[in-house]
């Protein structure tokens, strides 16, 4: 008989649970949304025993109340979907307080395995657990693991398997003492109002006593509506009674009687022997959270992180980008050959659209370094820390201790990316902060801006480079600042807010299973969402710039122009030994075979790699070869060579004056010059204009539209910082517009899949609209300030970053003391410390 | 909290002349390495819960580890487990001297 069976894996956030849920489904694991909310819903799946086992992993919850979306979840999921067999995992050397939420899902009526994770830390702790007898007063199978080696595995697989068999639901637990009676009335009016409730009765009743916001909700699902009304008047009245008779609310009261039950439960069942030895994870944080030497790790730390994945992972991208480069050419030898002047949508677009992914993937293996270093941070119980250390600084500017993982991931120094900073938002349990974390990490330095950043730094700030990445990438993390505390002030007052109390998690050693399922899982958002929406824009972005086209007329003209080199090129090789070759049947293969294999060359590495291009080349056409590589002594191949190579050359200019004066006619460019007008005080032309809507797709095709539109004639072998120096400096271009450039591209709006993020995480489109329009007329407004001002005062763009940098320095300080003046009242006074004394 | 047992708490009084002070110190006011029961919390909804989910409950013993390096928020340790809390907070809590351990 082959089965199947559902369980639900339950409990708190640092009880291992993760560990354990990938230990028992291994690799088979899915990512799914809840409905209509924004937490994960992930599910695996195992066979054991000839069972086919569906392993859900809820939300990490310390209980099953109302207040918080996770738990919501969680209790959602197991009233609704009734699993098999809720699986409990619990701290074993915090059972006191695990418990709490065992009883409440014995109360639900859940079939349940108690396992006690983290034996190994328990035993370490001098925590002895009589397990057998545990699981006698329980009436519940209790297992014993230790997750992070794998430990207990199939012990508890079997006894999932054991008590999914068995039918037998779980035994009322707690005693209520006083509330007792009341909850039997309200149980039994409950029955009489509804024949068959699809939830336990008497847990039911509890939480109406409670005033249990969801369970309102439950009632008037299952009840009519006057009926409904009813109940839940009776409960209030119940409720109102015991609390007036009792002096106690009823929720206190029934985490006393809890408390004590299980106190009473585990008397005798568990014995510590204190050692009186520190435990490790203290011992360690006398040092890393040592009031002096805390700011110094984290220093280090952070210091880190951005060497080996940012400085290190950039190198590794030499190492990759020769495959994408391969794929690009794989595609291109796909896609219809180009023609001479001009090439078929079908290619032109082809080739964009695999470039715009290459930029993007390019960042891939800087992504997986990064994401392994975050998980290992989150795993070890540091990034807990990090949020003890920071979060005075941070809740100053409307932000959250936990805020400081988005904007890590962000790149708070140089190197980052936004799309998977807003998604780690989710974690912050203050709303406020959280809305104003989403809007703030956009802020951060994203990978994609640093090429940008170095393009405009070797033209225009060739002394002052280091000066300026230290201004670009610190004053980035003061403006999110800034940001932060005008929005919660502002727009966001009105948002929920919840205080900061969270657990510090006992250290321990992360496992590299769990670190690469996560950098792995993280990679692989960031490629479907970014990926998608890139390629989807990119064809809108390609559209508007190559439409509508060139005139007739114009296009006659570069028609003729062609046609003239053509002709020169035919009558050039009249006398020459390779006539045929000159041909108009074979001409645009020749050029396109001239082409390929100047490019094979240069991306070849090596004497063996050019002479293996050298080969394939002959092997493609061994006709055109000589001319491309002319034997030795052959003076016909040599001539015809050079020939070949001026019409090349002046096809390419021809291309090149063809697409400029496509992109200058385009939509895109009539947008960007109708902009003009507005972003003429920021001292931006339509050209600059064209690359930073562009650059709205994905970051990186700001420089690749720069490319386009400050382009060279190929021969020439300028790089685009000469060229783009060259033509911006004719045109009166200085460090100034430089220095606008770049502060309107730090504080630009993000990227498109960013916003779209953004919708995801906030549930609304405004808020995602918001955050493309504020960032927007914000750059605008310093880029303009900084243009026109530095213009009027005549001063040199690095002067004018000093004074900016200095100024918005200035203002944080200044906000951030007033801000301390107002929280004075709650630090400790100095009178208490005498008194207490 | 009528049915859990503060006698001994109630009879813990402070110097009255600290003006502008409840009449109880909260966890706002203990220092570091210093060991103290609790008594009551004056936080509602999802913060007294979250409270309570951590294990701060009345009676518990608690003690204050030390202050973030900006001084705020503060660890405590309770248990096996460490806990943070902005001082916003532990000033809801209030708290008694541990008589036992005296």
């Amino acid at each position: 008989m082959t089965s199947e069976i559902t369980i639900a894996l339950t409990g708190q956030q640092n009880a291992g649970k993760s560990t354990l849920f990938n230990s028992l489904t291994g690799a088979r694991q899915h990512v799914a949304n809840y409905p209509g909310v924004t937490v994960d819903k992930k599910y695996g799946r195992y066979v054991y025993k000839g069972v086919s086992v569906v392993a859900v992993d809820l939300p990490g919850t310390y209980s099953l109340t109302s207040f918080s979306l996770e738990e919501r979840v969680a209790r959602d999921y197991l009233l609704r979907e009734r699993p098999d067999v809720a699986v409990n995992i619990v701290d074993a050397s915090n059972l006191q307080r695990s418990l709490h939420l065992t009883i409440q899902l014995l109360e639900m009526g859940l079939p349940l395995v108690l396992v006690l994770n983290m034996m190994d830390v328990a035993t370490d702790r001098g925590v002895t657990i009589d397990t057998d007898a545990l699981e006698e007063r329980l009436g519940q199978p209790v297992i014993e693991t230790i997750g992070s080696r794998g430990r207990g595995r199939d012990a508890l697989r079997d006894a999932v398997l054991v008590r999914a068999a068995n039918v037998q639901l779980p035994d009322v637990p707690v005693d209520y003492e006083a509330l007792e009676a009341p909850i039997s009335e309200l149980a039994a009016y409950l029955e009489r109002q509804v024949d068959e409730w699809r939830v336990p009765v008497r847990w039911l009743a509890l939480k109406l006593l409670e005033q249990d916001s969801q369970a309102r909700i439950l009632i008037e699902e299952n009840a009519e509506a006057s009926a409904s009304e009813e109940i839940l008047g009776f409960a209030q009245a119940l409720s109102e009674r015991f609390e007036t008779t009792k002096g106690i609310s009823v929720s206190d009261h029934i985490v006393a009687s809890r408390d004590s039950h299980i106190a009473e439960l585990l008397d005798g069942v568990v014995v510590l022997n204190e050692s009186g030895k520190e435990s490790l994870t203290s011992r360690i944080d006398r040092v890393v959270l040592n009031r002096w030497a805390a700011p110094l790790f984290l220093i280090l730390t952070v210091y880190l992180i951005y060497q080996i994945s940012i400085v290190w992972g950039y190198e590794l991208t030499n190492y990759t980008w020769p495959y994408l480069a391969r794929f690009r050419e794989l595609v291109a030898g796909l896609l219809p050959s180009a023609g001479f002047l001009e090439d078929p949508y079908v290619r032109a677009l082809g080739l964009w659209l695999v470039d715009s992914a290459n930029t993007l993937l390019n960042y891939v293996p800087i992504f997986l370094i990064l994401f392994a270093l975050i998980a290992i941070l989150e795993d070890s119980g540091y990034m807990a820390r990090i949020a003890f250390i920071l979060d005075k600084v941070l809740h100053r500017f409307g932000l959250h201790g936990q805020s400081t993982l988005p904007l890590i991931l962000g790149g708070v120094f140089a190197g980052g990316c936004a799309v998977p900073g807003v998604m780690a938002t989710k974690g912050i349990p203050d709303n406020r902060a959280r809305m104003a974390t989403i809007f703030a990490v956009p802020f951060m330095n994203c990978l994609a801006k640093v090429p940008l950043y170095t393009l405009l730094l070797s033209i225009f700030f060739v002394e002052h480079k280091s000066l300026m990445m230290f201004y670009i990438s610190t004053m980035t993390v003061i403006f999110a600042l800034l940001v932060s505390k005008l929005l919660t002030t502002t727009v966001l007052k009105g948002h929920e807010t919840s205080p900061f109390v969270m657990e510090l998690p006992a250290y321990h050693a992360p496992t590299a299973w769990g670190v690469v399922q996560r950098s792995l899982e993280r990679t692989w958002i960031y490629i479907k969402k970014v990926g998608t929406i890139v390629i989807a824009v990119a064809i809108v972005v390609f559209t508007l710039l190559q439409f509508p086209g060139l005139s007739q007329d114009r296009m006659a003209h570069f028609k003729a122009e062609g046609l003239g080199a053509i002709i020169g090129f035919q009558e050039n090789m009249a006398d020459n030994a390779y006539k045929a070759l000159s041909s108009d049947e074979n001409l645009v293969a020749l050029v396109n075979y001239y082409n390929d294999y100047k490019r094979a060359k240069l991306n070849a590495s090596g004497a063996a790699g050019s002479k293996a291009v050298n080969d394939a080349f002959k092997k493609r056409n061994a006709d055109f070869y000589p001319l491309v590589r002319p034997p030795k002594g052959d003076q016909d191949a040599k001539a015809g060579g050079r020939a070949l190579k001026r019409l090349v050359n002046a096809r390419k200019s021809l291309r090149r004056e063809m697409k400029e004066e496509r992109i200058t006619r385009s939509f895109l460019g009539a947008i960007g010059r109708s902009m003009e007008s507005v972003t003429q005080f920021a001292g931006f032309d339509w050209k600059i204009n064209v690359a930073l809507l562009s650059s709205f797709a994905a970051r990186e095709s700001s420089v690749a539209t720069l490319g386009v539109l400050f382009q060279q004639d190929e021969d020439q072998n300028a790089s685009l910082e000469q060229r783009m120096g060259q033509e911006t400096k004719a045109g009166g271009a200085t460090a100034l517009l430089a220095a606008s450039m770049i502060l309107f591209f730090a504080l630009y709006p993000p990227c498109l899949a960013t916003t779209v993020m953004v919708r995801v995480q906030t549930g609304s489109y405004l808020w995602m609209l918001f955050s493309i329009l504020f960032p927007t007329v914000l750059g605008l407004t310093v880029s303009s300030l900084v243009f026109t001002l530095g213009t009027w005062m005549n001063i040199s763009g690095i002067q004018m970053m000093t004074g900016i940098y200095l100024a918005a320095l200035a203002l944080l300080i200044l906000v951030g003391v007033l801000g301390e003046r107002r929280d004075a009242r709650f630090d400790r006074k100095s009178v208490i410390q005498t008194g207490a004394g | 909290m009528g049915s859990i047992p503060t006698s001994w708490c109630l009879d813990m009084t402070v110097n009255t002349s600290l003006k502008n002070l409840s009449k109880y110190l909260s966890l706002n006011d203990i220092l570091p390495g210093e060991l103290v029961l609790i008594r009551r919390h004056n936080a509602t909804g999802a913060v007294r819960q979250r409270f309570l989910d951590l294990g701060l409950m009345p009676n518990a013993k608690v003690q204050v580890v030390r202050a973030a390096p900006l001084n705020d928020p503060i660890e405590l340790r309770l248990g096996a487990t460490d806990i943070t809390l902005r001082r916003r907070e532990a000033a809801t809590i209030e708290v008694c001297e541990d008589a036992n351990d005296q």
